[in-house]
């Protein structure tokens, strides 16, 4: 019996080729349209050696195999059972090399498969590719004919079926074809057996057989071998239902990625298997990322990149910007992994498709429906439950929904004395929601409709405001915030060489902010959202691109604020008689923003340069920005690839620094000059290590100014002017080994500052997000009966903080408090951060469904971090503000 | 009570070098429990039966004595008593993993304590011939001490944080019969046990002697390597 490994089991490792070397990202797998079986080495047959032969192959556009390289061979002798009545041959020792390696290359040449795809077009890809070369029973005696009738009619010339059954995937329910079952009986001379293989439904059947009882063996390479006694009574004909058990069920095991950069310098991706067991990151699509390299640690509401502030950086689902990362305290992101096909990041020099950010783009591709059979996902913690269904409607519509609760706020409301200072009018609680839909009636197009949303309350009653800070003369909290999308994803792929994607989206958010008597904010916001993008190419070594990225929006926002303070400073003095009203109230704002991109290849292909143009226009503010950038890739060999880039972005004015009242309409796009210059070396297919130099010069800044200015025939502060720089440099590697041999694991290690400098001969002082050394060790190791094992262990730089200078303040009688003197902004670091997570999975296979439960333990070791600091009334004492301590979490997801 | 804070303060900073060693051995310990499960993880072949096979649900008894480290109040060893709840499987032959939940009580003179900690347990079998395990567990649990000062004023002081324990136990299984096939069954195990906790402000390490009693259900046929004669028919249809 030699099955190839393959053919049934998924593919553990799939890397598309476009013709740059730089692959793309994979929507279909390979699969096999016509199998060639190895020819079994003979005197591996007469020794009863099996083998198992791992090669890398390239799969070509047209299916055919090319490039076949031999990675290892493993031979073992067969492992001897009670029932082997055979001998026992004798072996040489050491075992010969019996040429199965040989054998697995001949018959893959022969075979053909259906070629891999992005996005609809057939591309070639690099696959991983195990061949079992496993033992057949011993040489059987022909069976005993059964007493044939005289006369039979044509259906019945091939005989009866007397047992028959169908074998699926247990877990899964997927069926299995290629599984080789054998049915015997008697021993020695009177050994009688036969053999079937599944069909494409996984159904197998025998014919003729005589009654009475019959042993059977199913077997197919990656699975428990499946061993079963049955009866065949007289005149009847036995139906069976088997279920096949996966070695390990592992995520990883299926993990298709596409690996290197395609059109940026550095994009990182994630797939939802590996989003769903990082330690630490709680399943979380968003939070995870801030393992990675370039990504600050902390701050809840989003995610500071290469040292900028974290509203610099925008969150994209299918290219639809969402207003949040997430929900309230920062513990989950709006979008649950479940409804994610992949994540990127791309932390600076991204595509031209993406703008108006200083920072990173984080991009999540929603997951791609499979028109196959219902599935669905109940997912259970201490935080949250949520529950997720799909399914197909047609051959070729699918639908998908999910929807999340967190229910901390019920444990709040049990758990908190009612005599306690603070109350809850609404206690902690976010839910989001997503409804997805695909439409594909070919390969040439597909149609998705999609809509999230999210919505989080808190409100608090301080029944003693005085107790949460000296100077507060009101007593509510309030926050709520939410939002939903809806768009439609249109990608027609009429050739090989033409591509259109359209997208259409439209939102509203909602947001109300009061705190005390100091802040209140209130938001309407609609906005209206097209991406369009065609990308033809030209000639084999030129490809043109051109797209649009249109934005409307509208919003209205109440703003009241007695101070607020702006990056780089402490706390102004808040003064509560002294309060700034604002009305910020757009009419509809279009932003446009036409890019085209373009590739050219050299040197077959090794050296790939994207240079093109993005031209945004703000109507708001009625100015034009002009945003050249080129990457370039050079593939040295198969191991070695340098790269670099360098262009410029620009960003947009946030909407307080263009209002009359707290900023000044004359502030304009701010700009950032990134460049970095990298290398990527793969000595395995399964180790690779990237390290990347990063530069990034900003300029036109909005900061704070004391400065006045005649507008309207009055003397007014102009409180911005956009003549802030800052620099920001550093080192990024990131070593990572993807699944094998049960092992994944990667070390990211971030070497950075990041400067500013707030006005005109002013020294630079260290931004608010600075951290200098940022690194993270993960961990994962697959081990036996479904567990898993992950750690993952954090050494980041303190927090930056602005020191007080002197013991105790200063007391302000008509402000009726102390206050402080305080250092130079951001002069002091808090101590060194360090963390060990722990995560543990075990997984239960059902004939039907899966059960994971795992076990999270955050803060292993206990690191009482300090996270800032709290001084007492007169500013003489302080205290540290400790992190979280030891923390377990325990959850339960079903999966069917 | 604020005195006997303060002077678990001042303890805290002598006992840093231990408490960071502490949490770093027992990782290496886990670590290399699970790195000697070599076995591939995919790896589908069938087992012999044995006692140890399936999953486990253990529960025992035991007594120990729990000597906190600090130096400014009276504090002697302390004896008590605890009951353990256990639940795992045996993941290759020779290791297992689960969970492991503890309470234990300890009291001396004027002073008490009630303890508990949740662990993640390891558990290796070096010889398959002989049914002795080396056990390692990490995880979170805690002490809260109470104390009768003389002053009259009670001193409550309860301190957590990370929990290490290692182990080494004897399984006997009465009713086992390996000539029958059978996988898994009821067994007792001494255990000799020591465990740290590492809390913010002390350390509080006992040694734990005492008695599981444990059920292995034993591995489902399927997983087992068994001569035909021992498999039933397939009950579905």
């Amino acid at each position: 019996m030699i099955t190839p490994f393959s053919l049934i089991f998924p593919l553990l490792l799939a890397q598309g080729l476009d013709d740059s070397g730089a692959p793309p990202a994979i929507t279909k797998l390979p699969a096999v349209v016509h199998e060639v079986k190895a020819d079994y080495p003979a005197a591996a047959l007469e020794d009863r050696i099996e083998a198992r032969v791992e090669l890398e192959i390239d799969i070509t556009e047209k299916g055919t195999v090319e490039d076949i390289q031999l990675l290892k061979t493993v031979q073992k002798i067969e492992v001897r059972r009670p029932e082997m009545t055979w001998p026992e041959p004798k072996r040489p020792s050491p075992l010969p090399d019996y040429g199965f390696g040989a054998a697995a290359i001949h018959a893959l040449r022969d075979m053909q498969f259906s070629p891999a795809e992005a996005g609809g077009n057939p591309i070639r890809v690099r696959i991983s590719y195990s061949y079992d070369f496993v033992l057949p029973p011993p040489r059987l005696p022909q069976p005993s004919p059964l007493p044939k009738p005289e006369a039979r009619t044509p259906e019945a010339q091939q005989g009866v079926i007397r047992f028959h059954g169908q074998i699926v995937e247990r877990g899964s329910r997927k069926l299995l074809p290629g599984v080789l079952v054998t049915v015997f009986r008697g021993e020695g001379a009177e050994l009688e057996g036969y053999e079937a293989t599944t069909d494409a439904n996984g159904v197998f059947a025998f014919y003729d057989l005589a009654d009475g009882p019959w042993k059977l063996q199913a077997d197919l390479p990656g699975y428990f071998p499946l061993r079963s006694l049955e009866t065949l009574n007289p005149k009847e004909a036995l139906s069976v239902k088997y279920y096949l058990e996966r070695g390990s069920y592992s995520e990883y095991d299926v993990e298709v990625r596409a690996e290197r950069v395609r059109k940026e310098v550095t994009r990182r991706s994630l797939s939802r298997a590996e989003v769903l067991k990082v330690p630490g990151a709680l399943g979380d699509p968003i939070r995870v990322l801030t393992n990675l390299p370039g990504v600050a640690r902390g701050d809840a509401g989003g995610l500071a990149v290469r040292g900028t502030s974290p509203r610099d950086t925008q969150v994209y689902v299918d290219g639809i910007g969402i207003p949040l990362a997430f929900h309230f305290g920062g513990l989950r992101s709006v979008v649950p992994a479940e409804v994610i096909e992949q994540v990127d990041l791309f932390p600076g020099n991204y595509g031209l498709r993406y703008g108006r950010y200083l920072g990173g783009v984080i991009d999540i591709q929603s997951r791609e429906l499979k028109p196959d059979q219902f599935h669905g996902a109940l997912d259970i913690s201490l935080l949250d439950t949520s529950i997720f269904l799909q399914g197909p409607i047609t051959d070729t519509i699918s639908i998908a929904a999910g929807v999340r609760r967190s229910y901390i706020d019920i444990l709040i409301e049990n758990v908190m004395p009612k005599d306690a200072d603070v109350g809850f009018l609404n206690a902690p609680r976010y839910y989001d929601y997503q409804v997805l839909s695909q439409w594909r009636p070919n390969s040439r197009h597909r149609l998705q409709l999609n809509f999230i949303g999210s919505d989080d309350i808190i409100r608090l009653l301080f029944k003693n405001p005085a107790s949460a800070d000296v100077q507060t003369r009101g007593n509510n909290f309030n926050a709520a915030q939410n939002f939903w999308r809806v768009w439609s994803n249109y990608q027609f792929t009429p050739s090989e060489r033409f591509q259109n994607r359209l997208t259409v989206g439209v939102g509203v958010d909602t947001a109300k902010l009061e705190i005390f008597n100091l802040f209140k904010f209130d938001l309407d916001y609609t906005t209206f959202q097209v991406r369009e993008l065609a990308e033809l190419q030209i000639t084999p070594w030129f490809k043109l691109g051109a797209g649009l990225d249109l934005y409307f929006q509208y919003y209205d926002i109440e703003v009241m604020t007695s101070g607020q303070s702006r990056e780089g400073e402490t706390n102004p003095s808040r003064d509560q008689d002294r309060k700034t009203y604002a009305n910020l109230k757009s009419v509809v704002d279009p932003l446009v923003a036409p890019f085209v991109e373009t590739e050219f290849k050299f040197f077959d292909d090794r050296l790939v340069l994207q240079p093109g143009i993005r031209v945004d226009y703000e109507h708001a503010i009625r100015a034009w920005s002009f945003d050249p950038r080129i990457t370039a890739r050079f593939k040295l060999s198969d191991a070695w690839l340098f790269k670099g880039g360098v262009g410029r972005v620009s960003g947009l004015p946030k909407p307080e620094d263009t209002n009359e009242s707290f900023g000044n309409p004359e502030v304009s796009w701010a700009h950032s000059l990134q460049s970095s210059v990298g290398a990527e070396y793969q000595p395995l297919p399964f180790l690779r290590f990237d390290a990347v130099l990063f530069y990034q010069d900003l300029s036109d800044l909005a900061v704070r100014s004391s400065r006045t200015v005649e507008r309207n025939g009055r003397r007014v502060p102009l409180n911005v002017e956009a003549i802030g720089i800052g620099h920001v440099y550093g080192f990024e590697l990131f070593i990572e080994h993807k699944f094998h041999n049960n092992f994944r694991g990667w070390l990211s290690y971030t070497l950075s500052r990041s400067e500013r400098r707030d006005r005109p001969g002013a020294r630079m002082r260290l931004f608010d997000y600075d951290q200098t050394h940022i690194l993270n060790l993960l961990i994962a190791y697959a081990l036996p009966s479904n567990w898993e094992v992950g750690f993952r262990w954090r050494l980041v730089s303190g927090n930056l903080y602005t020191p007080y200078t002197s013991r105790g303040g200063t007391f302000e009688a008509d402000l009726d408090r102390y206050t402080p003197s305080v250092g130079r902004a951001n002069s002091a670091r808090l101590p060194l951060f360090h963390q060990l997570d722990l995560r543990l999975d075990k997984r239960w296979i059902f004939d039907d469904f899966t059960v994971n439960a795992y076990f999270s333990l955050m803060n292993l070791y206990n690191n009482p971090g300090v996270e800032g600091y709290t001084y007492d009334y007169d500013l003489s004492q302080r205290k540290p503000l400790r992190g979280l301590p030891v923390l377990p979490i325990v959850g339960l997801k079903g999966e069917w | 009570m604020r005195g006997f804070s303060r002077f678990l303060s001042r303890r805290v900073s002598r006992l840093g070098p231990l408490a960071s060693v502490l949490p770093v051995l027992a990782l290496v310990v886990f670590v290399a429990l699970v790195a000697l499960s070599a076995r591939p993880a995919a790896a589908q072949e069938l087992r012999l039966p044995r006692a140890e096979q399936g999953y486990y649900y253990g529960f025992g008894g035991h007594g120990l004595l729990l000597a906190p480290v600090e130096n400014q109040l009276d504090l002697k060893a302390m004896g008590g008593l605890g009951i353990t709840l256990r639940a795992g499987e045996k993941i290759t032959d020779q290791l297992s993993i689960g969970f492991l939940l503890d309470i234990s009580y300890a009291f001396m003179e004027r002073w008490s304590g009630v303890g508990g900690a949740m662990l993640v347990e390891g558990r290796y079998q070096p010889s398959l011939r002989v049914p002795v395990n080396l056990r390692a567990a990490l995880g979170a649990g805690g002490w809260s001490l109470h104390g009768k000062m003389r002053e009259g004023e009670d001193a409550v002081e309860p301190d957590g944080g990370l929990t290490v324990r290692f182990g080494i136990s004897y399984a006997i299984f009465i009713d086992h019969d390996p000539n029958r096939y059978q996988s898994g069954g009821f067994g007792v195990a001494p255990f000799l046990e020591v465990q740290a906790v590492i809390g913010s402000d002390s350390l509080l390490p006992s040694a734990i002697l005492g008695l599981d009693f444990q059920w292995w259900t034993g591995l489902e046929k399927r997983y087992l390597d068994l001569p035909f004669s021992e498999l039933s028919p397939k009950e579905e249809r």
